[in-house]
């Protein structure tokens, strides 16, 4: 026998048929072949970037420099955190696009004859959606007219974006170089100039005719009608194809597994180990980053409110909503991040049973030393970088300013290493136990899932800011989209199955036949779904169609782990009603039961209400659109890093300073606090503006008119309960908590009974007894 | 009538339905074999026994009331926000009602949850 035949017969075989692991395989690299095929067209069908634009008259307008210059100026002073461009960015500013393409037209028909003449009129749509730009030689040219409207609107731009009185949500002043204000508005006109121009040889322009425009005659595009109703199609089939097969054949076998006891053992007489302890100080990052990201999310929300003064501070000049927004948004993504990244760490020494490698808590303290610079210096480079700082290496040290990816690429780069460190970290701490596991068993699962996140998230990396939008945005999706709600969502349902296997409430079979589902129905939803956020930033019709079919299925898995979470936690019930011992993880499973359910809600019925193209035709850049995202990143994501966070908490503090009633406090607090948010401004006020959309006009909708008329100023204001209760009721305990674990994380434990040495940390859960050995127990043949 | 009147009026129907919704979901046995999509393997197999305590789902239950509870109070909130703002005839035939059917609901899912 060969060495390597030896190593293979130490291996623990494959728990389950090899079935699901081809399966997972197959989708997985079909829905990969298609990303990849996406990505070819987005490089071959992105809307050109012209050498020059000149008007009928021979005279260069601006020219393919002061666009992609104009781009940069819009990155660095964090304009997509204040308004958006192709829809895509922040809600308090214009969509600069739609905005451009109204006024330009209005301008146009009035140097046309104005709005009452029907000549004008058809003239205005004819010019608009004629394609003369010459790929042979670079130019496109415009008509006299728009290129007079375009000096124009370099002086509006300069007017609003530079207004000295502020009151804009930027700072005063905020754009004020002329030659600077120029370009922007060269990079606002192309975007409106792809917005109208048609493809060639095509019925619809570079953006599927998006935004809706009477002026240009932009209404919604055959694809952009059709996909939707097969979108719709697809939903309801799959979801009675998936239930009715799981019904018929029961692929998952949730029956059969009565015949254990449990005992839970007491938090306090389980053994932590070095990296362990230094998770506290993870989980204390992580509360007092939630408490600045919901503090700063306020202040953004005070904007939408008033925008003329916090209470009377002038508060634009120091923190501006398009600073605020950047932080809100890039906080979310840290302090989640940072509990998953400690869970991890914690899971790891309860998954192997074994000691953890020398230095281990000394390497976990080091990474969380790199994560805080991390956070504070990309922080601290988006408002130095919006102020004008760093010169030619603003996209490196400042405001990159993609929305989501707002930190510097060196942050950026940081932040990959980091986590490539934290896999090593879980490799130095799992390697005794993978080499005895199949490759397809949860500890190898777990691992890999962990590693396609630095992998996943090194693909933003791509994003480069003096590349075409569309090419920017499909590789910005690679990380808003794929990693978080895909390679975030497998490794947290790994993560949750293997919480659930460890406490002996899940048979490991069925935890491994749930991941595999995942990776089965994440593959075919998820990944080439990534394609809903493309339908109008001029990716081809194709993009849009395929977003629009696929996309549908990701609300399926959604339902479907919904049920299967439920299952979850009734076997929980079940098998604590048979343990003699209390179960000591009641809220940290109350917040996994809220993931349920905000999946469900937010991430689910909020998401596919603003998933079908010809509602997001009309609705992107919405509070439809926060609806959802606010519902579906804090009630799925922020609810399990809390969920994380009080699971590890419960071994750190000790029993004589856990409070579950501030457990409690936290969780009724955040949800309410959510639902509240929800229901009483962001999904009245995104119908109303969605609405307004449609009746009035998507340019209209997104005025600060709008968005600051009675009404919606009245919705704004009605949220503030709310929000109190998320953020003194819902962070504030769990701050104190975490408190607690850094306090006490090092008090010495009592010492455990007497156990054989290879068995030291082996139950560092619970003790799992086949029923026939429990009622030997109860009877005193057995030790107990 | 305006038609701001007119749409929060419809709006509060519409959550104080979404309440009893969330209330009518938290209450039915949402386990993976109750589902009737599996009544053709519960045929062959038979149903698990019933657990003798289940706090979470008692627990799943309490946050569906509580989540539409807090959609029943927004319901009355904007109503009687809306009745501030405008309150000739018309305005408050409309919001009147709805506000007392909000009562109700408000009412009942309190009850519900201190039970």
């Amino acid at each position: 026998m060969t060495s390597a035949e030896v190593g293979s017969a130490q291996r623990r075989s494959l728990l389950i048929g090899r079935g699901w692991v081809q399966a997972a395989a197959l989708v997985s690299l079909s829905g990969l072949f298609v990303l990849v095929l996406m990505g070819f067209l987005t490089y071959q069908s992105s809307p050109p970037i012209p050498a020059r634009v000149v008007s009928d008259t021979g005279a260069v307008v601006f020219t393919g420099a002061d666009i992609r210059s104009g781009q940069d100026v819009f990155l660095r002073n964090g304009l997509m955190e204040y308004g958006s461009i192709f829809g895509h960015g922040a809600y308090l500013g214009p969509d600069f696009t739609a905005d451009y393409l109204h006024r330009s037209a209005e301008l146009v028909t009035t140097a046309y004859g104005g709005p009452g003449s029907d000549t004008a009129a058809s003239r205005v749509r004819a010019e608009f959606t004629a394609n003369r730009y010459d790929p042979r030689t670079g130019t496109l040219t415009v008509p006299a007219a728009q290129a007079a409207a375009f000096d124009t609107l370099v002086g509006h731009y300069r007017d609003t974006l530079g207004n000295p009185a502020g009151r804009t949500g930027l700072r005063p002043s905020a754009i004020t170089d002329p030659a600077q204000v120029r370009q922007l508005t060269s990079y606002f006109a192309w975007s409106a100039w792809s917005a109208a121009a048609k493809r060639p040889a095509q019925r619809y322009s570079y953006t599927n005719n998006w935004p809706p425009e009477p002026l240009v005659g932009n209404g919604p595009s055959a694809d952009t009608v059709v996909w939707s109703v097969l979108s719709l199609i697809a939903l309801l089939g799959g979801t009675g194809a998936l239930l009715a097969a799981f019904g018929r054949w029961n692929w998952l076998g949730w029956h059969g597994r009565e015949r254990e006891e449990l005992r839970f053992r007491e938090p306090q007489a389980v053994l932590l180990t070095p990296a362990q302890r230094a998770t506290a100080w993870f989980f204390l990052t992580m509360a007092a980053l939630f408490l600045v990201q919901a503090l700063v999310g306020a202040a953004a929300e005070h904007y939408r409110a008033d925008l003329g003064s916090f209470f009377g501070i002038p508060l634009d000049r120091w923190l501006p909503y398009n600073l605020v927004r950047t932080w809100h948004v890039q906080l979310a993504l840290f302090w989640v991040s940072t509990s998953f990244l400690a869970a991890g760490i914690f899971l790891v020494p309860m998954i192997t049973r074994r000691r953890e490698p020398r230095g281990q808590g000394g390497l976990a303290y080091a990474l969380l030393g790199a994560l805080v610079v991390v956070v504070v210096g990309s922080l601290l480079g988006e408002l130095a970088g919006m102020r004008g700082a760093f010169g030619r290496l603003w996209s490196w040290l400042g405001m990159q300013g993609f929305e989501y990816l707002d930190l510097g690429k060196f942050w950026q780069i940081l932040l990959t290493i980091g986590m490539a460190f934290w896999v090593v970290l879980l490799w130095r701490g799992l390697r005794g136990r993978l080499a005895t596991e199949s490759r397809a068993n949860m500890p190898w699962l777990f691992f890999f899932a962990a590693l396609a996140l630095p992998v996943v998230y090194a693909t933003g990396l791509l994003a480069r800011h003096g590349d075409t939008y569309t090419i920017t945005d499909f590789w910005r999706f690679m990380v808003v989209h794929l990693w978080v709600e895909d390679f975030l969502e497998l490794f947290t349902t790994v993560m949750v199955a293997y919480i659930f296997v460890l406490l002996g409430v899940v048979r490991e079979r069925i935890a491994l036949r749930v991941i595999f589902l995942d990776v089965v129905l994440y593959s075919a939803g998820g990944v080439i779904g990534t394609a809903h956020h493309w339908y109008f930033n001029g990716e081809p019709a194709s993009v849009l169609a395929l977003g629009a079919f696929f996309s549908a299925f990701e609300v399926i898995p959604l339902t479907f782990l919904t049920v299967e979470a439920w299952s979850f936690i009734r076997l929980g019930a079940r098998q604590e009603s048979r343990s003699q011992t209390p179960f000591p993880h009641r809220w940290a499973v109350m917040f996994l039961v809220a993931v349920g359910f905000w999946n469900f809600l937010g991430a689910g019925v909020f998401g596919f209400l603003v998933n079908l193209p010809i509602v997001s035709y009309y609705e992107i850049g919405t509070a439809l659109t926060a609806n959802h995202a606010h519902a579906a990143m804090m009630g799925v994501y922020g609810m399990l890093a809390v969920g994380f966070a009080m699971f590890a908490l419960r071994y750190l503090v000790p029993a004589d300073r856990w409070s579950d009633r501030l457990a409690a406090i936290s969780f009724w607090s955040l949800n309410i606090g959510l639902a509240w948010m929800v229901f009483v401004t962001l999904l009245p006020m995104g119908i109303l503006q969605l609405y307004h959309s449609v009746d009035i006009g998507y340019w209209d909708a997104r005025t600060p008119e709008f968005l600051g008329n009675a009404t919606n100023s009245m919705l704004e204001w009605l949220r503030l309960p709310g929000d109190v209760l998320f953020i003194a009721g819902g962070a504030g305990p769990l701050l104190w908590l975490a408190v607690q674990g850094v306090l006490h994380r090092g008090r010495p434990r009592p010492v455990p009974p007497p156990e054989p040495a290879a068995d030291l940390d082996l139950r560092l859960f619970t003790e799992v007894e086949t029923h026939e050995a429990a009622e030997a127990t109860a009877a005193g043949a057995l030790p107990g | 009538m305006r038609s701001e009147v007119a749409f929060v009026a419809g709006y509060a129907v519409i959550l104080l339905a979404a309440a009893a919704v969330l209330h009518r979901l938290g209450r039915r046995n949402s386990a993976a074999w109750a589902s009737p999509a599996l009544a053709a393997y519960r045929r062959q197999f038979g149903a698990p026994e019933p657990a003798p305590t289940d706090w979470p789902h008692r627990d799943v239950g309490r946050l569906h009331t509580a989540v539409g509870l807090v959609a029943a109070l927004a319901a009355g909130l904007l109503v009687t926000a809306e009745l501030v703002r405008f309150h000739r005839l018309a305005d408050a035939a409309l919001l009147g009602p709805v506000g007392a059917g909000t009562l109700v609901v408000v009412a009942y899912l309190a009850r519900r949850l201190r039970r």
